[in-house]
C-alpha cells in the first residue's frame, strides 16, 4: 500500500526531515512532493492526487490553521488525511484542528515508530492508496 | 532567571538539542564558554496567548552546519549542508519554543508561536549576550551558544 504523500513546511529543513522519517517508518510511499507555504500547498491540493498531507502550522503567509479552513470551504478535507506536524501541541490546539477534519497530530522532533504508527491509524483500511 | 525556572529551561534545551540534533550541550559559565570561531547567528521568535515571552539561541556557523548535517542524517562535508544550517538553526529554535511554551504553560493552554526569525550576531552583539545575567550558556560539541528564555505568565488572556 503505497501512499501520494504533500508536505507542506516553510522550512527546507523540515520538509527534508519529514521525507527521511518517512523513509525510515517503513511507510510505503509511492509520491512524495512538498509545499513551502499554504498557499501552494491550496493549490496542489485543489488539483488532486495526494493521499496523506503533513502540515506545518506557524508559517508566514497562509498559516496551517488557515489552510485547514480553505480546504473545508472548498470541501476538500475529508478528501485527503491531514495530520499536522508541529512543536507546539497544546490540547486546545489539537481539539480545534479535530474539529475541522485533521486526521491527526505529531509534534516534533519527529520519530519514525510515532509517524508509522500514525499513518497506519489516520489511514486504516477504508482509506485505499492511490499507489 | 528564577532557579526552578532556569532548571526546566535546561532541561528542555537539552532535550530538544538531543532529540532533535543529536546535539549534547553542557552549562558552562560565561568565562569556560568554548572559543567561537567564525560568524555568528542569533535564532529567535516570541510566543503569545496565555503565556507571553521570547526565546533566542545564539549558535556560531559552524555548529549549526552540525544542526544541519545531524538533522538531515547526512555527513557535515555534505554540500546541501552550507545551505540547510540556518533553516535547520530557525527549526530547533521553533521546536524549543514549542517545548518550553507548553511546558511552562500546560498543554492546556492558549499558546500562538509566531515563525523564528535569523540575523547574524557581530562581536559586540555576541558579547553583550554572553555577559547578560539572563543567558544561558553551553559548550556543545567544542561550540558556545548562548541561550535566552523570557516568559511572563502574566501574559494576554487571548
Amino acid at each position: 500500500m503505497a501512499y501520494s504523500v504533500l508536505a507542506v513546511d516553510d522550512s527546507a529543513t523540515v520538509r527534508a526531515i519529514i521525507a527521511k522519517t518517512l523513509k525510515l517508518s517503513g511507510v510505503d510511499v509511492s509520491r512524495f512532493d512538498e509545499a513551502s507555504s499554504g498557499d501552494e500547498a491550496l493549490r496542489m491540493l485543489r488539483d488532486g492526487g495526494f493521499d496523506l498531507v503533513f502540515c506545518d502550522l506557524n508559517m508566514p503567509g497562509m498559516t496551517g490553521y488557515e489552510l485547514v479552513e480553505a480546504l473545508r470551504r472548498d470541501g476538500l478535507i475529508d478528501s485527503v488525511a491531514i495530520v499536522i506536524v508541529s512543536s507546539l501541541g497544546t490540547d486546545a490546539d489539537i481539539e480545534a484542528l479535530r474539529s475541522k477534519g485533521v486526521r491527526g497530530y505529531l509534534r516534533k522532533p519527529l520519530r519514525p515508530e510515532k509517524l508509522r504508527l500514525l499513518v497506519n491509524d489516520v489511514m486504516g483500511a477504508s482509506h485505499e492508496p492511490r499507489g | 532567571m528564577n532557579p526552578a525556572v532556569s532548571v526546566e529551561a535546561l532541561r528542555v534545551f537539552s532535550e530538544v538539542f538531543a532529540d532533535f540534533a543529536f546535539l549534547f550541550g553542557d552549562p558552562v559559565s560565561p568565562d569556560e564558554l568554548p572559543r567561537r570561531d567564525g560568524p555568528a547567528w542569533l535564532a529567535s521568535l516570541p510566543f503569545g496567548g496565555q503565556i507571553l515571552g521570547s526565546i533566542a539561541i545564539g549558535v556560531p556557523e559552524g555548529l549549526a552546519r552540525e544542526i544541519a548535517a545531524n538533522t538531515l542524517g547526512v555527513d557535515p562535508a555534505d554540500p546541501q549542508v552550507p545551505d540547510k544550517a540556518s533553516d535547520a538553526l530557525m527549526e530547533v529554535a521553533s521546536v524549543m519554543g514549542g517545548h518550553l511554551a507548553t511546558t511552562f504553560a500546560g498543554t492546556g493552554a492558549d499558546v500562538t508561536l509566531s515563525p523564528p526569525e535569523l540575523r547574524p550576531l557581530d562581536d559586540p552583539a555576541w558579547e553583550r549576550l554572553r555577559i547578560d545575567a539572563a543567558t544561558l550558556c553551553f559548550a556543545m560539541n567544542g561550540h558556545p551558544v548562548l541561550f535566552r528564555f523570557e516568559f511572563n505568565r502574566e501574559g494576554a488572556s487571548t
